[in-house]
């Protein structure tokens, strides 16, 4: 079933605030505004034009247009329809929804490669595991639950430090990743050289600073030498911030799917395989190799 | 300063395919000519371009987010080297 976890918050939820990783507003927000709107015109029978007199303001119908054409302009057509519909059906009942995504892999650097950032801005920067029962732990802001699901599914956390102080950190799995939001496991087919993150967090204070390019940074400084090769992710469509933010990086795109969640039932339209399924409790599994990396295709529309 | 400032201006096009005029005391991320990822690499280019080091503590909004700023931190690096 669909359910707004606190997972991966910052960048995953398709209603989160449209802010960049660092925190920077960066894109027009669609607002659920005008698909309240919407609804609440098809459910009063209202003709827009009465609504408009009802406001008693003839500049509100260009404001609405904008806001209407507003996902599109963002998301794109198809993108942007599956954005108004996932915003009625929430509005409808919060039992509902669609979860739209799309599964990215990036490289880690290996040993003998250019560090992503110069010696003199790394230097106070350390990186640690944190593990269960981190003082740090504490600073995260999943819910407590979460956390501790995180590390009995296999998780690893890895802090990012400025002189001693965390700045940011990034969960991953390896082999793995249970997704939360919907019934799916993600498989790793390169799974000696692969994770799957799946929440990179800058702490408020640290944003526009180095925090996240330094998080992968120190992905590549220690992860790269233990054999890690590609990093997968799943990136909620409407999350334009976090795409363009990783498209810097290198993301390439593995596939794309769309659940449509409606209390315990999934429906799943995907391009990899199994492509469809329908299910009731059980997990789907999708297995995500990153031979797309090495094929050059499956770039990130921007 | 202004021939930094038109090195930094140079850059940004280049990088962002920005093609209107960039004002040395506009903010840079409200305008949207870039983004937080496009302003450390602005910065990490400047050192190199400069020859110029930069600290980590540097690295913040009031020095990267104007042309105007950042080419003044660039000139005080500049003054402290020679």
């Amino acid at each position: 079933m669909c359910q707004q976890s606190s997972i991966g918050a910052e960048r995953c939820l398709p209603t989160a605030p449209k802010q960049d990783l660092n925190g920077i507003d960066s894109s027009v927000e669609p607002t659920g505004a005008w698909s309240v709107f919407l609804l609440r015109l098809i459910a009063n029978g209202r003709t827009q034009p009465q609504r408009m007199k009802k406001m008693g303001s003839s500049t509100e119908h260009p404001k609405l247009l904008t806001r209407l054409a507003s996902p599109f302009k963002e998301f794109g057509l198809l993108a942007g329809a599956l954005y108004m519909l996932d915003r009625l059906l929430r509005t409808i009942s919060p039992n509902l929804g669609l979860q739209v995504y799309e599964f990215m892999v990036q490289p880690i650097a290996g040993q003998g490669h250019k560090p992503l950032l110069p010696p003199n801005l790394a230097r106070n920067l350390s990186f640690v595991e944190i593990g269960r029962g981190h003082p740090d732990l504490a600073k995260m802001p999943a819910r407590e639950d979460i956390k501790l699901q995180r590390f009995e599914q296999g998780a690893h956390c890895l802090g990012a430090y400025k002189k001693g102080e965390l700045i940011g950190y990034l969960w991953y799995c390896r082999q793995r990743y249970q997704e939360d939001l919907v019934r799916c496991t993600y498989e790793l087919v390169d799974e000696e050289r692969s994770i799957f993150d799946f929440d990179l967090y800058v702490l408020p204070q640290h944003r526009l600073g180095l925090a996240f390019l330094g998080i992968w940074h120190g992905v590549n400084e220690t992860l790269g030498p233990m054999g890690a090769r590609y990093t997968f992710s799943r990136l909620t469509r409407f999350n334009t911030a976090s795409r363009r933010a990783h498209a810097h990086l290198g993301w390439r795109r593995v596939g794309s799917a769309v659940f449509v969640c409606a209390w315990r039932m999934e429906l799943m339209f995907c391009s990899l395989a199994p492509y469809l399924s329908l299910t009731f409790s059980r997990r789907v599994r999708l297995r995500l190799a990153p031979s797309v990396l090495e094929q050059g295709h499956g770039s990130i529309k921007k | 300063m202004n021939e930094i400032i038109q090195v930094l201006s140079d850059y940004i096009r280049n990088e962002t395919g920005h093609s209107g005029d960039i004002s040395p005391d506009e903010d840079l991320l409200t305008s949207g000519i870039i983004d937080s990822f496009n302003i450390v690499s602005l910065a990490m280019f400047a050192q190199e371009r400069f020859g110029v080091e930069l600290d980590d503590d540097d690295m913040v909004r009031n020095n990267l987010a104007r042309l105007s700023t950042l080419a003044a931190l660039i000139q005080r690096r500049l003054a402290d080297k020679a």
